[in-house]
């Protein structure tokens, strides 16, 4: 795979990340820090299985479970936690997940992660230069995008903005929190966590530095994008700048650091502009 | 002995005082704010950069010091500024909307560093050559710091508490709308509490640098377990953070001693995400605007 095509992949994979939590953010409100787990999560239990023999297809279906579950406990802790506290909750729960695929060495590699990771196999299909990884990473975007637009119109919409004004006027009301939160939940989770599974097969190896806090506040800046009057669109243009353009400076002579340095800078300023523009303000 | 005094208490102390500024600025600004974690990158880095220039002109020891006043010039600055403006920009309710703001910020700044040196840790040269003699025990500078400079930095904030400044934050998390009706409004605060802030900040930073070196991500471990220890106690007082910061400071080097110091995040920031599900978001949150 050139190099363009190996960027456009992982800016796929970032976009989709980033639809499936711009659910969170756009729908309920939450600022969640555990992005990452989340993504880790789908690229370790995908990537552990298919070390133990697993063929992709059942690991990747048990890894998406595995994060849909996930995605619903994210979902649902926003019943009892709201604002800041929920950040503060995901950010603690991010550093527990790391510390912990850091140290299980004989579960997870630790440090050195995994190698190895098989991809799908579409051999069947005439795909051409078309990697499976991309097209999958395609299909998938445009499915977050048709989902999370169904799921911003009618009753649903207005159950989420009762939801997101107060959880108690919402029980007032006697909305279906419960059908609420397990739909976003479950976008969430499968969404990121397929994510997870296409970037461990794409890469090939995984490694906990590849799922830090960094990488949450990543996905967090793409889906802020989302909040723009692009809307999906606005995510894909936010995974193109954050994650795309850095990559590609590489091509222009710049060290992998320095390019992750200057990711991490278009990446926080960014989340800072859209929150001071986007974030508090009422509907 | 040792332990205790090169370790535990100095780790104690700094957790307090990063719990102090934490609850400082979620009083006066009505929400966490990743500025503190900022500012702690930013006063390492500055050691540690000014440090090692002053080291070949006027020697190791007079360095630290140097480095320390640079540290504290930076920080300072950044945290009146930072007050002030946050105090303007941020109304009641819009905690979500500054932690979302202070994250980018603060993910920027570790992003321009890693970008103008490189990730990775940058420390005092000297740091680690220098075993100083203090109590009848061989001490490095960093511990000795945090000691003195953690003891001398909590007899600050608890003179500091009699201040109006301070008083004014108590009032503004009891009642803002009693203490605003009084005149008691965040502008009016944020310049003590940034000073404050900002001296706070540049010991723990300080003092990060000094034991481990400064790395992009120093300030995020000061910034959860401030947040958590300005929770601890379920009080909104200075002192009761104070003493949540250093309770914790305590419990991790507990859990590195006991247990496994590589999972003393694991059990560290467990109790946290547990303490802070089990205790839940404040009525008046979820019952919203």
């Amino acid at each position: 795979m050139s190099f363009a095509l190996g960027v456009l992949v992982v800016v796929l994979v970032f976009w989709l990340a980033g639809s499936a939590s711009a659910v969170l953010t756009d729908d309920l409100d939450l600022i969640s820090i555990a992005h990452a787990s989340v993504l880790g999560t789908g690229a370790y239990t995908y990537g552990i299985l298919a070390r133990e023999g697993l063929s992709p297809l059942p690991s990747a279906a048990i890894a998406v479970v595995t994060c849909a579950m996930l995605g619903l406990g994210v979902a649902f802790a926003s019943r009892r936690l709201v604002g800041e506290d929920f950040a503060l909750a995901t950010f603690a729960f991010q550093l527990v997940w790391f510390t912990l695929v850091s140290n299980l060495d004989s579960l997870t590699g630790g440090p050195l992660g995994i190698s190895g990771i098989p991809s799908f196999n579409l051999s069947a299909l005439p795909l051409g230069a078309v990697e499976p990884v991309m097209l999958i990473a395609g299909v998938a975007v445009l499915g977050a995008g048709w989902l999370s637009s169904g799921m911003s119109q009618g009753a649903f919409s207005v159950g989420t903005a009762t939801y997101r004004r107060s959880r108690e006027l919402s029980y007032g009301l006697g909305l279906p929190v419960n059908s609420m939160l397990a739909k976003v939940g479950l976008l969430y989770g499968v969404g990121v966590g397929l994510a997870g599974i296409l970037y461990a097969q794409h890469l090939t190896f995984i490694d906990p530095t590849l799922f830090g806090t960094w990488i949450s506040v990543e996905v967090l800046a793409v889906a802020l994008f989302g909040a723009t009057r692009l809307r999906h669109w606005g995510v894909g243009l936010g995974a193109f700048v954050l994650v795309g353009v850095p990559e590609l400076l590489r091509l222009a002579g710049l060290g992998a650091a320095r390019a992750d340095g200057i990711k991490m800078l278009l990446g926080g300023l960014a989340v800072a502009l859209v929150g001071l523009r986007s974030l508090g303000s009422e509907e | 002995m040792t332990t205790l005094l090169a370790i535990a208490l100095p780790r104690a102390l700094v957790y307090g005082l990063a719990a102090v500024v934490v609850r400082a600025q979620l009083s006066l600004l009505d929400g966490f704010d990743f500025t503190v974690a900022t500012l702690v990158l930013i006063a390492a880095e500055t050691f540690v950069w000014t440090a090692n220039i002053a080291a070949g002109l006027v020697g190791p020891i007079p360095a630290i010091l140097v480095g320390l006043g640079a540290s504290g010039i930076v920080a300072v600055a950044g945290a009146v500024g930072w007050s002030r403006l946050g105090a303007g920009l941020f109304g009641v309710g819009e905690g979500n909307r500054l932690l979302v703001v202070s994250l980018g910020g603060y993910v920027a700044a570790s992003g321009a560093i890693v970008a103008l040196r490189g990730p990775g840790v940058a420390s005092y040269s000297f740091v680690g050559t220098h075993s100083i003699s203090f109590a009848g025990l061989g001490l490095g500078s960093g511990s000795i710091f945090g000691l003195l400079g953690g003891a001398a930095a909590v007899v600050g904030v608890l003179w500091w508490r009699g201040s109006r400044s301070a008083l004014g934050l108590e009032l503004l998390s009891d009642d803002r709308e009693f203490a605003e009706e009084i005149g008691v409004t965040p502008t009016r605060i944020a310049l003590g509490t940034g000073v404050v802030g900002g001296v706070l900040l540049t010991v723990v930073g300080c003092y990060y640098a000094m034991i481990g070196g400064s790395t992009p991500d120093v300030g995020l471990a000061p910034f959860l377990f401030g947040a958590a220890g300005a929770l601890l106690y379920g009080s909104a007082t200075l002192r009761a953070a104070l003493l949540g910061g250093m309770t914790l400071g305590l419990a991790d080097v507990a859990v590195q001693l006991f247990i496994d110091p590589a999972m003393s995040s694991l059990v560290l920031f467990g109790a946290v995400l547990i303490f802070l599900v089990v205790r839940g978001s404040p009525r008046q949150a979820l019952r919203g605007s």
